[in-house]
């Protein structure tokens, strides 16, 4: 397995409130599989790709992510598993504005040790992969909403990850950019990557391969 | 998570990426927002500048008293005749002294052990006979190792010599200036008329430039300008001497050099109380100790470098804390870039090193421009007010250093709270 999840739960509290977002949940994610998960709005879904991207540390349970139990490193060692094992991908798309859009998709390479002309080559093939060959030297301001989802997909893939998480990469989209987004991801699975996509349309979760549903905290 | 700042590994700076990142970000953010920089970085100019010139002061006048103390030799004693007034002397009531005497040397070399030689002179109020334009010399007269003790060199000819003195030698000795003015008439085997008597000049002094200054108000005088004469050569009488100072010293000053500089205090208190015995106990002589006067200007330089640098530090306090407001803009205003670079993968270490080196770039960039601008207010100073100014790598480095502890004190709060900042709210903040 390459993702092994076991009896997680997750709290927020808010003053005297507790929210119990996450409960009891388990799930297995074998190399390969593009996986998607639905749910209500406040289900969790979000949450849960936090916790599985590194972001979020859970209240209680295990995670293990290949080799490493994620939940027992330093927090310099979290930053390098976000930084090689892990592409994330954002409903909206958090690209730096400042930066070309290759300056984005070489922004993971500065953190993990790559050297600058590696990063470079392998910068450019994720954009190529996603078909932003001719936008490199854009500024994100200058893209469409599709090609700016496709710019953060390529700044996940470029780093060569163990596991995509995409979190709603459809949300901000219309529906035919949606549709390209989407057989990208199809694409990528083709290619052996392994994706974890959220999503609460029906028509979306559906371009996966197994589809998951988050109520009450765990998955029915 | 774990917090753990990790500096140890310092693997930030084997990345040619990241470290041209954290560059490019840095000056970046500053041009981005001109006004607030320059603002920031004019309280550090300020407070460099300031320091600077107070060191660079404060160094001028150390350097200066040392000079003229130097002058006076730092292992030299001076005792001068006081003329005391009519209420000082009624009150002494048959007591008697004569002022300083030439005795007076025998007693202080016999008394002292730590005396190795002893001068005295005594100020002569003759003058040439025939005047010479744009001279008016002030002639002393001597025993033979006054130049021994104040390093006085002849260019040609000799000082005075004790022989001078046992023989009652009509001979001078003139000083660099005075033979110039003088010309031809003033060379060594000539003679000159000093009051009713012709003098042989037997030497001539170097050129001992620059050795009154204003502030000098001791003993020194310019010696480019003295005529020496042998002390037992000179009639008491022949100068009217006593009518005109209304005192019967002798000698206007005693000059005695102790073998070492350990030696000096003890030494000043052994010749004050042998004094003090000769003469009666009447208080008509004071003395005047190099090193004494040396300990007491430092003294005085620390208190004025303590509170001028002092205010100089403040201005650099406030300056830092300028920085930290910017900083603190800085990190609110880029709180999504913050989150998004903890989420792809960088560390606490990564987004302090990078916030810790944009309040370096300021401090620095401002301690530099800091220290032209300072070095330039030290030579206005100088140049204006006439001090003496010494810019030494203490004026220059202890502030540029000051600057950039300021940066990095400032600095790390801001770029502490950065990096503590959590990825997901971070991203999901507005601004
Ligand atoms: N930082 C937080 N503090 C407090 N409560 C939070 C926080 N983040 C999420 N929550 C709450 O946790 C619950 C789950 O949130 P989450 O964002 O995971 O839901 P979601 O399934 O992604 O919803 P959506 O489909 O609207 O994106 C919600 O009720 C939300 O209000
Ligand atoms: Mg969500």
């Amino acid at each position: 397995m390459l993702v092994d999840v076991k009896n997680l739960r997750h709290t927020y509290t808010q003053g005297v409130t507790t929210i119990n977002v996450l409960n009891s949940l388990n799930l297995e994610v074998a190399p390969g599989e593009f996986i998607s998960i639905m749910g209500a709005s406040g289900s969790g879904k979000s949450t849960l790709l936090h916790i599985l991207g590194c972001l979020t540390k859970p209240r209680e349970g295990t995670y293990r992510l290949g080799e490493t139990d994620v939940f027992s490193v330093t927090s310099n060692e979290l930053a390098s598993i976000r930084a090689q094992q892990i592409g994330f991908v954002f409903q909206m798309f958090h690209l730096l504005p400042a930066m070309s859009v290759l300056e984005n998709v070489k922004l993971p390479f500065l953190y993990n040790n790559t050297p600058a002309k590696t990063a470079h080559e392998r910068a450019l093939e994720a954009l190529q992969q996603v078909g932003l060959s001719s936008r490199t030297h854009h500024k994100p301001m200058e893209l469409s909403g599709g090609e700016m989802q496709r710019a953060a997909i390529a700044r996940a893939l470029a780093v060569n990850p163990e596991l995509i998480l995409a979190d709603e990469p459809t949300g901000n989209l219309d529906s035919k950019t949606s549709l390209e987004i989407l057989t990208l991801f199809q694409k990528l699975h083709t290619n052996g990557r392994t994706i974890i996509m959220v999503t609460h349309d029906k028509d979306v979760a559906h371009h996966a391969e197994r589809n998951l549903f988050l109520q009450d905290g765990t998955f029915q | 998570m774990q917090s753990e700042i990790c500096f140890s590994k310092m693997a930030l700076f084997n990345k040619h990426s990241y470290l041209s990142d954290t560059v490019r970000t840095a000056i970046a953010a500053l041009l981005l927002h001109r006004l607030r920089t320059v603002l920031s970085l004019l309280g550090i100019i300020f407070g460099v500048m300031a320091v600077l010139s107070i060191i660079a002061i404060g160094e001028g006048a150390k350097q200066e008293t040392l000079r003229q103390i130097d002058r006076m030799g730092i292992t030299n004693i001076f005792i001068k005749p006081v003329s005391l007034s009519r209420d000082q002397q009624a009150r002494l009531s048959g007591l008697h002294s004569d002022g300083l005497q030439l005795k007076d040397m025998t007693r202080i070399l016999k008394g002292c052990k730590f005396a190795l030689q002893i001068t005295g002179s005594r100020d002569i109020l003759l003058n040439l006979a025939e005047p010479v334009s744009g001279v008016s010399p002030k002639i002393l007269a001597c025993t033979g190792n006054y130049n021994s003790i104040l390093q006085l060199k002849t260019m040609t000819g000799r000082f005075i010599n004790d022989q001078d003195n046992i023989q009652s030698n009509l001979v001078c000795v003139l000083g660099n200036e005075i033979a110039k003015k003088i010309g031809s008439a003033g060379k060594v085997g000539r003679r000159i008329r000093i009051g009713e008597k012709l003098w042989k000049i037997v030497g001539i002094l170097k050129d001992h430039n620059s050795f009154s200054t204003e502030s000098n108000k001791l003993s020194m005088q310019d010696v480019n300008e003295m005529i020496f004469l042998p002390i037992n050569s000179v009639d008491l009488e022949e100068e009217d001497i006593v009518n005109l100072l209304d005192t019967r010293s002798e000698l206007s000053e005693i000059i005695v050099e102790i073998d070492k500089k350990d030696n000096v205090r003890s030494a000043a208190q052994i010749i004050d109380r042998i004094l003090e015995k000769s003469h009666n106990s009447v208080e008509d002589f004071h003395m005047i100790v190099p090193l004494e006067l040396l300990a007491k200007s430092m003294k005085i330089q620390r208190v004025f470098n303590l509170v001028f640098g002092a205010v100089g530090a403040l201005s650099l306090i406030i300056g830092g804390i300028g920085i930290m407001n910017i900083m603190l803009a800085g990190v609110s205003e880029r709180t999504r870039e913050i989150g998004l670079r903890l989420a792809v993968g960088a560390t606490e270490t990564h987004i302090i090193g990078q916030f810790i080196f944009e309040a370096l770039l300021i401090t620095i960039s401002g301690g530099i421009l800091g220290v032209f601008f300072g070095i330039g207010t030290a030579g206005l100073i100088a140049s204006l007010a006439g001090w003496p100014v010494s810019i030494t790598a203490k004026a220059i480095f202890l502030p540029l250093f000051f600057s950039i502890g300021t940066g990095l004190f400032f600095g790390i709060f801001p770029a502490i709270k950065a990096a503590r900042l959590d990825p997901i709210k971070a991203l999901s903040t507005y601004t």
